[in-house]
């Protein structure tokens, strides 16, 4: 999959400000969202002086906090610069393993199977005021080598997308999902204009192929202007956010989610590295 | 009513497993060793008029067939792949084993010497390469229940007696049920060795297997059939694009099974007993339509009655109206040879002349739960009509 459209935010001028509220009333400490656990972690860069916490060497302040946490580490830093802060971090990828292509029988593959795409994952902020951007180019899901090109893909709302048939042999792109149900039916490689469809749902859209089972690709459909596809590494970088608390969520299948609160604070970086599932 | 009962239960009960599950996937470190595991359930309720038609063996209108099938596949590399399918229900032939059969369907060794589809030598116990139904004959490929015409009913030419036909046996329809062959049965998954690939505009394959295309599931073992009567079978494709794919197929081989020696006149062998298919095939399928159909002729020696010729086809559709919902239909016609007892006047087999009409439904409810439901009217000779309704579930 390859994403021609935006995923970079909006100015921040189009963001707004959400002041931080979110304290645990016994003990004044911030609440983290993680959708498993829901427990009460102190961030380390909290408890100090904003100044001598941006100027911590991240690696000290990532050990440091990890003492303090076994869950998310967040380091804040100097960012790149402007009204708005950033998100650096890593999101830790397992060996997501795609089944075996099978081709029992002859008619269905007239090539070679490609190596599947190293699995990633989708990141993406939500928050009170943040929403797709309302204009962007088409992204584009090729089936090429009997694999969707890349196994995921992340998207805005009221995205459109394209499914270019690369192969010789028919593809038969479809998704039972609950935020996408859709079969495009067969399409001929040489077939244009390729299908197209619109997004208009957050969710994850699982694509699969009637006729090459093996075959297995996700976008994710999100309701916010900052999102991204972390490297196969697991780094991302969510630059261009405005000042305020938000939610940063990760997708690396259906077994591996993060759901974390994050506070961003003006020309700072916020260095987040999720956990191990 | 309590066992009905307690299958709602058990079904309620595991369909939620069936969820956006996968099977198990494991892989080595450097992506060589790659395993995957796959159980599926198949839970099909059948009516049928008896005698039943085709290969459904009940003794009673109503049947339900369970099917839990597992799948278990090893692969190194892009060059070797151990598949192993097995299955347990209540027969291969529904209803022929009430008490339930456990079996290896397929369990074979795939080598790809150049690591594509373009050369692939397989041995072991695996699906006959014969004509276009055979790569769609599973739940989840086929929009029906029941196998198209050619491959489920039954000729009066008998695998188990050398004898056969004769003036009693083929006026005994429910004992004739038991005995006979179609042209091909089934998926065929007999036992042998293949070669076949695929290059853009074609496919090949060929096949020499331990039983003939026509014979019965119990000759498919190779410690049932040793290969002494070996058949073989080919199949070559022409697909000019994607849309459209052309397929010519041909089998020979002994269709008389070992058991059956015994009764083999003086002079005679097993070999003079051969069964030989031809079988012409064409798909054109776009966007949500898909029409298949296929045309097989057969003739099976028999020292009775000498050559009796068969000649079948089926022409079938299916359009998806919409990501949930398809609907299919079939036709199909068949006509078996009248033949001759010893010089007598023509005495006519059990179905000289058969149409099928069969119309099914099919819901997708999620990627790994199906419900397909269908009926059937056999015509002709024949008067019978068939129901099944089918719940799919892949965990």
């Amino acid at each position: 999959m390859r994403l021609h459209g935006r995923s970079h935010p909006r100015s921040s001028g189009e963001l707004r400000y959400f002041p931080v509220s979110r304290r645990h009333p016994g003990t004044g400490l911030e609440k983290s969202d993680h959708t498993h656990g829901g427990d009460f972690r102190v961030r380390l860069c909290d408890l100090l002086p904003r100044r001598f916490a941006a100027t911590l060497k991240p690696s000290l302040l990532l050990h440091l906090t990890g003492l303090l946490s076994l869950g998310a580490t967040m380091i804040h830093a100097p960012a790149f610069g402007g009204e708005t802060g950033a998100i650096r971090g890593r999101v830790p990828l397992g060996g997501a393993v795609v089944p075996i292509a099978l081709d029992k029988y002859t008619g269905k593959i007239s090539g070679r199977v490609a190596t599947p795409a190293r699995p990633v994952a989708g990141v993406w902020l939500e928050g009170p005021g943040l929403h797709a951007p309302t204009v962007m180019k088409t992204a584009t899901v090729e089936q090429k080598g009997y694999q969707f090109a890349s196994g995921l893909l992340v998207v805005a709302v009221g995205a459109q997308v394209a499914f270019p048939n690369l192969d010789p042999d028919y593809h038969n792109v479809f998704s039972l999902s609950k935020a996408k149900r859709f079969d495009l039916g067969r399409y001929k490689p040489d077939e244009r204009p390729a299908p197209v469809l619109t997004f208009d749902k957050p969710g994850v859209v699982r694509l699969l192929c009637e006729i090459h089972e093996h075959m297995r690709g996700t976008i994710i459909v999100v309701d916010s202007p900052h999102f991204t596809r972390t490297a196969e590494d697991g780094s991302f970088t969510l630059p261009g956010i405005a000042p305020g608390t938000y939610t940063l969520k990760a997708w690396a299948d259906e077994r591996r989610t993060w759901e974390q609160t994050v506070t961003i604070r003006r020309s700072q970086t916020l260095e987040v590295n999720l956990p191990a599932r | 009513m309590k066992n009905s009962a307690l299958v709602f239960f058990i079904i309620a009960a595991i369909a939620p497993l069936a969820g956006a599950q996968n099977g198990i996937q494991l892989a080595s470190p450097d992506g060589f060793w790659r395993m995957g595991f796959r159980p599926s359930l198949e839970l099909t309720y059948w009516h049928a008029d008896t005698p039943t038609p085709g290969l459904l063996k009940l003794d009673a209108p109503d049947f339900f067939q369970p099917r839990l099938s597992l799948r278990f596949d090893v692969a190194a590399g892009d060059e070797w792949l151990v598949h192993v399918l097995t299955r347990w229900d209540r027969g291969f032939e529904v209803g022929l084993r009430e008490d339930g059969d456990f079996r290896v369907d397929e369990a074979f060794l795939r080598w790809r010497p150049f690591g594509d589809g373009k050369l692939n030598v397989r041995i072991g116990k695996f699906a006959t390469c014969f004509g276009n139904w055979v790569p769609r004959h599973e739940f989840w490929d086929d929009p029906f229940l029941m196998p198209p015409l050619p491959y489920d009913n039954l000729l009066a030419v008998s695998d188990r007696s050398a004898a056969n036909p004769s003036a009693g046996t083929i006026a005994t329809r429910t004992t004739g049920k038991r005995i006979w062959v179609p042209m091909v049965w089934g998926a065929n998954y007999s036992t042998g060795v293949s070669l076949s690939g695929s290059s853009e505009h074609w496919d090949y394959a060929a096949e020499i297997k331990n039983a003939s295309v026509a014979s019965r599931p119990d000759s498919w073992s190779p410690w049932e059939e040793n290969g002494s009567h070996p058949s073989v079978t080919a199949r070559v494709g022409y697909r000019p694009d994607a849309a459209w794919a052309f397929g010519l197929s041909a089998s020979h081989g002994t269709y008389l099974r070992h058991d059956a020696e015994s009764t083999l006149a003086a002079g005679a062998e097993r070999s003079d007993f051969t069964h030989t298919v031809l079988g012409a095939d064409a798909r054109w399928s776009h966007h949500q339509f898909q029409v298949l159909g296929e045309v097989l002729a057969s003739r099976s020696h028999t020292t009775g009655a000498g050559d009796l010729d068969a000649l079948a086809y089926y022409l079938e559709g299916r359009w998806k109206l919409n990501s949930t919902v398809f609907i299919a239909g079939r036709w199909a016609q068949g006509w078996n040879d009248d033949f001759f007892l010893d010089g007598a006047a023509t005495v006519r087999g059990f179905t000289r002349e058969i149409w099928r009409a069969t119309a099914a439904v099919g819901f997708r409810v999620t990627e790994n739960v199906l419900v397909k439901t269908e009926y059937s009217y056999n015509g002709g000779d024949a008067n019978e009509n068939a129901f099944a309704v089918g719940l799919g579930l892949r965990f």
